[in-house]
């Protein structure tokens, strides 16, 4: 198994609205990966068909080597679930939650259970439904840790969290994740950023790209040539430079397929007489908006 | 197996006032019955009223873990599907079905009634709390909450109640009425298994919600499809003995003239046949229960009346069972004729054919009951009540017997100051329903009559139906007119 998760040409339509087209994606094993994408771009609707909730419309999709579809009780034993509209029976108190829980998993540690309702300082008496948002995700999440799941899948974990609480979840999991794949969609591409390996980012339903974030952001590149005067525009941009402007002497523009000698060549080709020409790296949020836009242009 | 265990531990901890509430009217009716299940006329409302605690816990236990939906946590926990089901099985059966059955065991033993004679119609309860666990559990399975459960429920009991209503124009309160009702919820238990498994295996909401609505659908045709001749054809069949073949009803023009007055509605004409009945066997009586007439005048007019409990084979004798056939001997046939099409051919020579639908009754058993107070041991293991009625020297008899009550029971009053004997027949006729359809344990019977003058002493006589059969009377040419029913306002 090299992959905890590998869907192949996954579609899904609620009634005639297509949600999914044709998704192929793979998560490697032990990698902490990111599904990025606009509202309704069908991040959770993925991660509902890989957890059996929803089936497919078509293709295929394996989760821990299994068919998501017969996803059985040995499987989730393995597999952490954690999303920010999960109904909670409400009228458990946190400590009953966790104990409850703790009989159906095979590999549940008390220790840990006890160690994270310290950590995320959780009132052990108190009702879920008496809980703020906040605290109900961290007891989802440490209800989802303390069996060391082999996969934990995230929805949107941090919406709706303050900052404060945020750091506490990501600081809760992540030491505690080190042998676990973790698959997480989130808007929240400051968070994702700071510890994410891969990212996928899906739009409308297809996905745009998959890979590692580390090649990720080292091809994306914000490029700002300057001239003595206005330049000549090109009437046809380079499809790999997105989000062109130009005001005076100055263009800018996204460089999506950033090489150090292949981009001055280019841009030297383009912009013959330009002067300077400024690279600077981009953060995940700036390239998850340029590609949002520039899907938006598209249309 | 331990999944069930543990998710049934859980569900307890949870629904514990509604399981107590469950228990406590259970127990109440196990009360009410032991300390008198004769007259006692809370006994349905505390049945219908268990019925619906045990509707609420069951739906309350099914959407602990929701079925329809995509949020709810339990679908991405290690819980095994059957052992929810099994759980949720568990539930039903440890605090509804089997408390209400050994609640009824003990009422029985404290009315002096072994349980165990009675095993089969304990048992009957118990499957009869389970149908309606099951029926509930099924509507809570398709849907995500009480509220929503209540929003299906009520348009369902609005269509039933309409199907009933329509379905009463046909087959109406009657003997064979525990077929359609068997019918109906064999029909509601498979559709509701059917939507249990498609739900716990699939959960394809919307393929359970097809069955659902195919399964109203068909219950709703069920009060039509099952017409009350279908259901007496299969109740002869049902029936211990076929109705003796020596038994025949004849017209006997010569019998003694008619003087029989009645009122009755302006759509209709009556007729009233004299008749000579043979061939009752000794130690059995009969009674009439429908009759359907096919007359043909001249010139092709034809009317048929369907099978119609308006009209009976008549008992002349008042002070007896209007419509019980004793013995051998001359009765009369009522009939009762379209206005207008009796008014077209009354005077003219017609063709009546009339199937009569009879019910044999044997097996005659009867016991004194104290003209006051209460009476128990009495045959079928009944237990009776006697006492005032509202009006002076009216008389109060109530009787209830474990499980179904006797086809037809009668009290016989006797006066020993002189003599004048009287007898009653008690009310509900039974119905010939091998267990009881409503989910009581017991079944009941009552009648108010005149006494004759004190001193009285009193019997009551039970019969059981021991075969159910048709006859024919066939009257190739009959004037209707000279046989007509003179209604009481007519003028002379």
């Amino acid at each position: 198994m090299t992959c905890a998760i590998r869907t192949n040409g996954l579609t899904k339509k609620f009634r005639r609205t297509p949600v999914l087209e044709g998704l192929d994606m793979e998560v490697p094993n032990g990698s902490i990966y990111g599904l990025v994408g606009t509202n309704g771009a069908g991040k959770t609707t993925t991660i509902k068909i890989l957890m059996n909730i929803f089936p497919p419309t078509g293709g295929h999709s394996e989760v821990l080597d299994v068919d998501s579809r017969r996803l059985s009780p040995g499987q989730f034993a393995q597999i952490g679930y954690v999303s920010e509209n999960q109904e909670m029976p409400g009228w458990m108190t946190v400590g009953y939650f966790l104990n409850y829980l703790s009989h159906f998993y095979p590999t549940w540690d008390r220790a840990l259970a006890a160690e994270l309702v310290r950590q995320f300082q959780l009132p052990l008496d108190r009702k879920l439904r008496q809980l703020s948002h906040g605290m109900r995700m961290k007891a989802a999440l440490a209800s989802s840790l303390a069996y060391r799941p082999k996969l934990m899948v995230l929805d949107e974990p941090f919406t709706g969290l303050d900052a404060l609480v945020r750091d506490e979840l990501i600081e809760g999991f992540l030491p505690r994740a080190e042998n676990t794949t973790i698959f997480i969609s989130s808007h929240d591409l400051t968070e994702i950023e700071s510890f994410a390996s891969h990212i996928g980012y899906l739009d409308r339903g297809r996905l745009q790209f998959s890979e590692e974030l580390d090649t990720l952001s080292g091809r994306f590149r914000e490029i700002v040539v300057t001239f003595d005067a206005a330049p000549q525009l090109p009437r046809e941009w380079p499809a790999n430079w997105l989000q062109q402007e130009a005001g005076g002497a100055v263009v800018r523009f996204i460089e999506t397929r950033f090489d150090q000698e292949r981009t001055a060549v280019d841009v030297h080709r383009f912009f013959p007489g330009c002067r300077d020409m400024v690279v600077s790296a981009m953060p995940l949020r700036s390239i998850f908006v340029t590609l949002a836009k520039a899907g938006r242009t598209a249309d | 197996m331990r999944d069930a265990l543990l998710i049934f531990r859980k569900d307890v901890r949870h629904l514990w006032p509604r399981i107590l509430i469950v228990l406590a009217i259970a127990a109440l009716e196990g009360l009410l019955n032991a300390a008198a299940p004769a007259g006692n006329p809370l006994q349905l409302s505390v049945v219908w009223l268990w019925g619906f605690s045990c509707v609420y816990l069951t739906a309350s236990a099914i959407q602990e873990e929701s079925l329809p939906g995509d949020n709810q946590y339990w679908l991405t926990r290690p819980f095994s599907r059957r052992g929810l089901l099994m759980a949720k099985v568990l539930l039903l059966a440890v605090f509804a079905s089997a408390p209400r059955m050994v609640v009824q065991a003990v009422a029985l033993r404290l009315n002096g009634v072994s349980p165990l004679r009675y095993a089969s119609v304990l048992f009957a309860t118990g499957v009869f709390s389970l149908a309606i666990g099951l029926a509930a559990a099924a509507l809570a399975a398709v849907t995500e909450n009480l509220m929503q459960f209540l929003w299906v429920l009520l348009p369902i009991a609005a269509v039933e109640i309409l199907s009933l209503m329509y379905g009463g124009r046909e087959i109406g309160q009657n003997n064979v009425a525990w077929i359609r009702s068997s019918a109906l919820g064999a029909l509601i238990v498979a559709a509701s298994i059917a939507i249990l498994i498609v739900q716990y295996s699939r959960r394809k909401t919307f393929v359970s919600a097809g069955i659902l609505a195919g399964t109203l659908a068909m219950a709703a045709m069920v009060p039509l499809l099952v017409t009350w001749h279908a259901a007496f054809a299969l109740q002869s069949k049902l029936g211990r003995a076929i109705g003796p073949a020596s038994m025949r009803i004849s017209f006997e023009p010569s019998g003694p003239a008619g003087n029989y007055t009645a009122e009755y509605g302006r759509t209709l004409e009556g007729i009233d046949l004299p008749i000579r009945i043979t061939g009752i066997p000794a130690g059995t009586r009969a009674v009439s229960e429908r009759v359907a007439t096919t007359i043909e005048a001249p010139g092709g007019k034809t009317w048929s009346s369907g099978w119609t409990s308006t009209g009976a084979i008549a008992n002349p004798n008042p002070l007896e069972d209007s419509h019980a056939i004793r013995a051998d001997g001359a009765y009369r046939q009522h009939l009762y004729v379209d206005a207008e099409f009796y008014r077209a051919v009354k005077d003219a020579p017609v063709h009546l054919h009339a199937s009569v639908a009879v019910t044999l009754l044997g097996e005659r058993q009867s016991a004194p009951i104290s003209a006051r107070g209460r009476t128990g041991h009495l045959p079928g293991d009944g237990i009776c009540g006697a006492g005032p009625g509202p009006f002076p020297s009216n008389v109060v008899v109530f009787c209830d017997w474990p499980g179904q009550a006797p086809a037809r029971v009668y009290v016989q009053a006797r006066s020993l100051k002189n003599g004048q004997t009287l007898e009653s027949l008690l009310l509900p006729a039974g119905p010939y329903a091998p267990y009881p359809t409503d989910g009581s344990m017991w079944s009941g019977a009552e009648t108010m009559f005149t006494a004759p003058p004190e001193p009285v002493e009193m019997k009551l006589e039970t019969w059981r139906a021991i075969g159910h059969f048709e006859r024919e009377l066939d009257i190739p040419q009959i004037r209707l007119s000279d046989y007509a029913v003179r209604r009481i306002t007519d003028p002379n």
